[in-house]
C-alpha cells in the first residue's frame, strides 16, 4: 500500500446515473421509436395547439424578455426598469414586496422590516405614478405581480395613473397576476389565509376580471400561478393538473356570473415554471397547450379559437438553484430558458445565478437577459416553430403527461374542485409529501444536485456581487407613508373607507373595484383600503 | 430520574411565509432529542423572547429568507440583553449571505446555518454550541 | 433588574446573609456592570428562596425555572414545591382532552380568552407527546394561541410527556401546584388524549372537556369502554362540518347508558374554535359543572381522590429512584437477566432480592 494515495477516476468503474426516471418519476426508456409513438400531429396554429398557438411562432415575434424586478422605493424600482429595458428587456415584470402582498403599508409594526426587501414596497396611487416616471404605459407591457383583493388597489393605481398620462385603456397592455391561491402556495395554506377573508379575495378577484374584460381589451384579467405551485417540490403532473383546475374553477366562477366564455377566455394566461429535466418540461408544457384547449372546447363550449390557444409566461425555476457555487446556477438557468424556448412560451424570466443569496444586482440581471439573447440570436433554435415535434421521447412524455394530469384533475374534480380542496387542507398535505420528499431524495442522493450532494467543494469560498439595499431605505419608506396618511385632505379618504367598510358589510354583491378606485383617488393608502374590508368582516390579523 | 433535555424555540419573524425550512429543521430537532417549542409565522422578536422567558429555554432558532437577518439579529441580541436573557443561545437560519455570517457572529449570533446545511452538519454543531 | 428582584436581593443581604446564601453550586453573584452581570442572572444560580419568592409574586422568569427543575426530576424542585404547598391552592383546573387534530388548541385559546375577558389570572399547561425513539418532542399547541399570547396576566407552558404514559406528564402535578402559587384561578391543562391514556387527566382537573370531531363512529364506540365516565363536557368542534349532528345523536345515546340518577349528566355543546362559535356555550357548561361541584360538595372529594394518587405517584417515584440508583446502575441489573437466562434464578426473585437490597423490603423475607 503506498503511502501516497493515488489520484485516478471514476473511468474504470464508469460513471452511471443514479437512476433513469423524470422528476416526476416517469422512467426514461433505453431509447424511443415509432413503436412508441405514432400518431398524426397538428400544424402550430392548429386545434389542439400541441406544436404552439402560432404558426410562426418566434419567427413571427421572438418571447418576450420579461424580467422580474422590484425593490425598495418605488423610486429605486424605477431605476432598475430603466437599466433592463436599455439592456434590452422587452417586457416589464413588477413584483411587490411581502408586506404589500399581504395589503399592509410599510409602518405596520409587523411589516416594518421586511418593507421593500423582496420587492417594491407600493402603498399609494403616488408610488404608482413614481414606478413608472418616464416609462409610457402604452409602449411597454407590464406584468404586475399581486393577488387579489390588494390587486384591486394596484390595477386601480394603474389605471389612474394611464388617465393622468392620458393614455386611454383601449391601448394598455399587460396582465395583473390577480390568483387568489398560488400566489402565495410556497408558504403554506395558514398564510394565504390569515391577511384577508379567503372567499371574499376570490369574489374580489372575479369583481376585477369583470370588470376589465369589457373595458380593457388588450389586459389580461389573470395569470394562474403555476410556478409557485411548483415551487413548493411537486412535480410537473402536479402543477399541469393543479394549475388547470384551478383556472377551471374560476372560469365557471366567471360564467356564473353571466359571462360569456369567449369574452373573457383568452385573457387568462398561466404563470409557469421551466425545471431542469429539459425533456420532460418541453412534454409539460407541450401537454399543458393541449389540455387548455381540449378543456376549453370540450368543457366550456369555446367558440372561438383564440379563447382555446394557451399563453404562458414562464420563469425558471429557482428551487435547483444552490447557494454552493453559484456560478453553476448560470448553467441551470440556461438549461431551464432552453426548455421554455423549446417549448414554445410567450415570455420568459430567467432567474439569476444570486437567486440563493438576495435579489439580482444590476449584473446578474443583465446576464438573465443575455441568456436569452443568446439562444435567440445565437444557438438557432427559434427558426423554427416546435422543433422537438415528432421527437419520439418528446411526444410520447406529452402524451404521459396529459394523461396523468386528466387523471389527477378528475380526482380534484370529484373532491369538488382546487378552490375546495385548497381550503380543506388536501392541496396542502401534497404539497408538505412533495416537501419532505425533495428533502430526503437530497440526503439519500437520489436526487442528485451538484455542489450540494455530490462534486462539492470542501473549501467553498463564493465570491460573487450581492445586492445590498440601501441603508436607510426602509426608515424613508416609513417615514413617505406616516407623512403621506397625516398632511392629506382627510374628509375624501373617511368617506371612501366608510364606504367600502358599508358594501362590504351591507352589500357583498356589489363589484368593488369602482369603490376600491374611489378610495386609492381619494388618497387612501393600500392597507387602509384593506382593513376597512376587513373589520367589516369581524377579521383580525395578525399583530 | 430523566435527563435534562434542551429546549429550544423555534420561530419566524415578521412577515415572510416561508416556513418550508424551519419546519423540516424542527423534526430533525425533535429527532434528535430536544424539546422543540414551534412557534409558526408571523411572531415579533417581543413575543418570541416572552415565550422562551415562558418555557425557559436554552435556545432560539430563527429562519429568514428575505435579507432581514441582520436588522433581526440586532433587535434579538438588544433585546436578549434588556431582558436579561443573554445566556440563551441564538441561532439563526436561512437564505444569509456568507459574507453576512462574520458580521451576525460579531453581532452576537452564536451559530448561522446557510441553505443546503444537512441534517447530521446541523445537529452536530447545535449539540456543540447548544449543549 | 425588575424592581421585584431587587428588592427579593436586597432584603437578603440587609437579614444578614451572606451575598453566597443566594446560590446554589460555587457561582458568586458578582456585582460588577457590564457582560459579568451574565452570570447573575443566570437561572441556574437562583436560590430555593428567590425562586419561593418570585413564584409568589407571579414572577414568570422564578416559575419558569422552577417548572424546568420539576421536569429534571431534580431534588430542589421537590424541596421547592413541598414549600409552596403551604400556600393553599385556589385554583380551578380545567382539563382538555381529545384526539390530536380535534381542534383543543384552537379551543382552548378561546376559552382563555373569555376567561381574561373576565379579568381571571389564566395559567395553561400544553402537554405533547415525547418520541419513544428519539427523546425528543414537537411542542406546537403554542402556535395556535397566537391571538392571546403577550397578555400579563397569561402563563402558558409547553410540556414533553417524557415517556410519562396517561396523556399527562409527571411533571403536571408540580406545574399546577407553581401556577396556583403564582395566583393562577384558572388553569387549562391540554392533554395528550387517545382512547384508554385519558383517564390520569381525572387525578388533576376538575372539569374534563373532551373534544370530538363530527364523524369519529369508531372512536366514540371506543369510549363505551369506561372512558366515558371522564367527559364532564362534550364540545363537538368543527361543528360547521357533516356529521355533527350524528356525532351528537351518538353522544347522547351513550351518554343515557351510562349516566346514573343523582350524578352530573355530561353536557354537549357545538363548537367552531376558529371563529368563536359556541364558546360561550362552552363557558357556560364549565361555570355550570362548577356550580354542581360546589353544590355536592364534591370539590372535597375530588381533592381527596387526588391527593391518594398524589401519595401513590410520589411513592412509586420515590421507589423507582431508589431501585434506579442501586440495581439499574452500572450494569447489575444485566448480570441478573443473564441468570434468568440461564435458568438459575426466576424473575420474581430477582425482584425481591433488588427490593431487599435497596433496603425497601425486610432481610428476612
Amino acid at each position: 500500500m503506498s503511502s501516497k494515495a493515488e489520484v485516478g477516476s471514476t473511468y474504470l468503474e464508469g460513471e452511471r446515473l443514479p437512476n433513469f426516471k423524470s422528476l416526476s418519476g416517469i422512467d426514461y426508456k433505453e431509447y424511443y421509436t415509432k413503436a412508441d409513438w405514432n400518431k398524426e400531429l397538428a400544424d402550430p396554429g392548429q386545434y389542439p395547439y400541441t406544436r404552439g398557438i402560432h404558426r410562426d411562432m418566434y419567427r413571427g415575434r421572438l418571447w418576450t424578455r420579461r424580467q422580474q424586478s422590484g425593490f425598495g422605493s418605488p423610486e429605486e424600482s424605477n431605476k432598475r426598469l430603466k437599466y433592463l429595458l436599455a439592456v434590452g428587456e422587452t417586457g416589464i415584470n413588477m413584483d411587490v414586496d411581502v408586506a404589500t402582498k399581504y395589503g399592509l403599508d410599510a409602518d405596520y409594526p409587523l411589516a416594518q422590516a421586511d418593507a421593500g426587501l423582496q420587492g417594491t414596497s407600493m402603498s399609494t396611487y403616488e408610488d404608482m405614478r413614481a414606478l413608472y416616471d418616464g416609462i409610457a404605459p402604452d409602449k411597454v407591457s407590464s406584468t404586475l405581480i399581486i393577488q387579489p383583493p390588494f390587486s384591486a388597489v394596484t390595477m386601480a393605481q394603474y389605471l389612474l395613473l394611464a388617465n393622468e398620462r392620458g393614455v386611454p385603456w383601449e391601448k394598455l397592455i399587460g396582465t395583473i397576476m390577480n390568483c387568489s391561491v398560488t400566489q402565495n402556495v410556497g408558504p403554506t395554506l395558514q398564510s394565504n389565509m390569515a391577511w384577508f377573508p379567503f372567499d371574499l379575495s376570490v369574489k374580489i378577484g372575479y369583481d376585477i376580471m369583470e370588470y376589465i374584460t369589457p373595458r380593457i381589451p388588450r389586459w389580461n384579467i389573470l395569470n394562474i400561478n403555476a410556478y409557485n405551485m411548483r415551487e413548493t417540490g411537486v412535480d410537473a403532473v402536479q402543477e399541469a393538473a393543479f394549475s388547470m383546475a384551478l383556472v377551471s374553477d374560476y372560469i365557471k366562477g366567471l360564467v356564473r356570473r353571466g359571462l360569456d366564455v369567449d369574452s373573457f377566455a383568452h385573457r387568462m394566461a398561466f404563470f409557469s415554471c421551466a425545471h431542469i429535466d429539459l425533456f420532460e418540461e418541453v412534454a409539460k408544457l407541450r401537454a399543458m397547450r393541449r389540455i387548455w384547449a381540449r378543456m376549453l372546447k370540450e368543457k366550456f363550449h369555446a367558440k372561438n379559437p383564440r379563447s382555446m390557444t394557451w399563453r404562458t409566461a414562464i420563469q425558471t425555476a429557482a428551487l435547483p438553484l444552490t447557494a454552493q457555487q453559484p456560478l453553476n446556477n448560470i448553467v441551470r438557468a440556461t438549461i431551464q430558458t432552453l426548455a421554455a424556448v423549446l417549448a414554445g412560451t410567450q415570455s420568459i424570466h430567467t432567474t439569476g445565478y444570486d437567486e440563493a443569496y438576495s435579489l439580482p444586482t444590476e449584473e446578474s440581471h443583465k446576464l438573465s437577459v443575455r441568456t436569452q439573447q443568446i439562444i435567440a440570436y445565437e444557438s438557432r433554435v427559434a427558426c423554427s416553430s416546435d422543433p422537438l415535434g415528432g421527437c419520439y421521447l418528446v411526444e410520447r412524455l406529452t402524451d404521459e403527461i396529459e394523461e396523468r394530469a386528466w387523471d389527477l384533475m378528475k380526482v380534484i374534480e370529484e373532491k369538488g374542485g382546487f378552490l375546495q380542496v385548497y381550503k380543506d387542507g388536501w392541496v396542502e398535505e401534497r404539497i408538505n409529501e412533495a416537501r419532505y420528499k425533495y428533502g430526503d431524495g437530497i440526503e439519500s442522493g437520489d436526487l442528485t444536485v451538484v455542489g450540494v450532494n455530490k462534486f462539492v467543494d470542501e473549501e467553498d469560498d463564493v465570491n460573487i456581487n450581492i445586492f445590498r439595499h440601501a441603508e436607510d431605505m426602509q426608515a424613508k419608506r416609513i417615514e413617505y407613508v406616516q407623512n403621506y396618511k397625516k398632511t392629506r385632505d382627510q374628509e375624501p379618504v373617511k368617506r371612501s373607507l366608510q364606504k367600502l367598510y358599508d358594501l362590504t358589510k351591507n352589500k357583498p354583491e356589489t363589484n368593488m373595484f369602482e369603490p376600491i378606485m374611489e378610495a386609492v383617488k381619494a388618497k387612501a393608502t393600500l392597507q387602509e383600503i384593506c382593513d376597512a374590508m376587513r373589520q367589516a368582516c369581524n377579521f383580525e390579523i395578525p399583530r | 430520574m430523566t435527563m435534562t433535555k434542551k429546549k429550544i424555540i423555534l420561530a419566524k419573524v415578521g412577515l415572510d411565509g416561508h416556513d418550508n425550512g424551519i419546519r423540516i429543521v424542527s423534526k430533525w430537532l425533535m429527532d434528535g432529542g430536544y424539546e422543540v417549542v414551534y412557534t409558526g409565522l408571523y411572531n415579533t422578536p417581543e413575543r418570541v423572547l416572552q415565550i422562551a422567558l415562558e418555557e425557559n429555554a436554552d435556545a432560539i432558532g430563527v429562519s429568514f429568507l428575505g435579507g432581514e437577518h441582520v436588522a433581526y439579529a440586532r433587535r434579538f441580541v438588544t433585546l436578549l440583553k434588556e431582558k436579561e436573557m443573554a445566556h440563551l443561545k441564538l441561532i439563526i437560519g436561512g437564505v444569509i449571505p456568507p459574507v453576512d455570517v462574520a458580521e451576525l457572529n460579531r453581532i452576537g449570533v452564536h451559530a448561522v446555518f446557510t441553505p443546503g446545511t444537512r441534517r447530521d452538519a446541523l445537529l452536530s454543531k447545535l449539540k456543540e454550541t447548544v449543549c | 433588574m425588575s424592581p421585584g428582584e431587587r428588592r427579593v436581593l436586597g432584603k437578603q443581604r440587609s437579614e444578614g446573609h451572606a451575598v453566597d446564601s443566594c446560590l446554589v453550586g460555587k457561582k458568586k453573584i458578582i456585582q460588577s456592570v457590564g457582560d459579568s452581570m451574565v452570570e447573575a442572572y443566570l437561572p441556574m444560580n437562583y436560590s430555593d428562596d428567590y425562586i419561593i419568592t418570585g413564584v409568589r409574586q407571579g414572577d414568570k422568569r422564578c416559575a419558569s425555572v422552577l417548572m424546568s427543575l420539576i421536569e429534571d426530576e431534580s431534588d430542589r424542585a421537590e424541596a421547592c414545591l413541598r414549600r409552596l404547598r403551604t400556600v393553599a391552592g385556589t385554583s380551578y383546573v380545567l382539563g382538555i382532552t381529545g384526539w390530536p387534530g380535534v381542534g383543543k388548541s384552537t379551543v382552548i385559546s378561546k376559552i382563555a380568552r373569555s376567561f381574561l375577558g373576565e379579568s381571571k389570572n389564566v395559567g395553561i399547561i400544553a402537554i405533547d407527546p415525547t418520541s419513544p425513539f428519539s427523546g425528543g418532542s414537537l411542542l406546537g399547541d403554542r402556535e395556535r394561541m397566537k391571538e392571546i399570547d403577550g397578555d400579563e396576566r397569561l402563563f402558558i407552558r409547553s410540556a414533553a410527556t417524557r415517556g410519562h404514559t396517561g396523556g399527562i406528564c409527571y411533571a403536571t402535578r408540580g406545574f399546577i401546584a407553581v401556577m396556583e402559587a403564582m395566583g393562577k384561578e384558572i388553569i387549562i391543562l391540554e392533554t395528550v388524549g387517545v382512547g384508554q391514556n385519558q383517564v390520569s387527566v381525572i387525578q388533576v382537573a376538575d372539569t374534563i372537556v373532551l373534544v370530538l370531531i363530527p364523524g369519529m363512529g369508531d372512536y366514540l364506540q371506543s369510549l363505551k369502554a369506561g372512558v366515558l365516565e371522564i367527559g364532564d363536557i362534550y364540545a363537538v368542534n368543527k361543528s360547521d362540518r357533516e356529521g355533527t349532528s350524528q356525532t351528537i345523536a351518538d353522544l347522547e345515546c351513550l351518554i343515557s347508558l351510562n349516566c346514573h340518577e343523582n350524578e352530573w349528566k355530561p353536557a354537549i355543546v357545538r363548537t367552531i374554535g376558529t371563529t368563536g362559535c359556541g364558546i360561550e356555550d362552552l363557558m357556560e357548561a364549565v361555570r355550570q359543572h362548577r356550580q354542581y361541584l360546589c353544590e355536592h360538595n364534591l370539590i372535597l372529594s375530588k381533592r381527596e381522590t387526588q391527593i391518594k394518587s398524589e401519595i401513590m405517584e410520589i411513592i412509586k417515584s420515590r421507589i423507582i429512584n431508589r431501585i434506579t440508583r442501586t440495581a439499574f446502575l452500572n450494569g447489575t441489573i444485566d448480570k441478573y437477566v443473564s441468570d434468568v437466562c440461564a435458568g438459575s434464578i426466576d424473575t420474581y426473585e430477582v425482584a425481591d432480592e433488588i427490593l431487599r437490597q435497596s433496603g425497601i423490603l425486610k432481610l428476612d423475607r
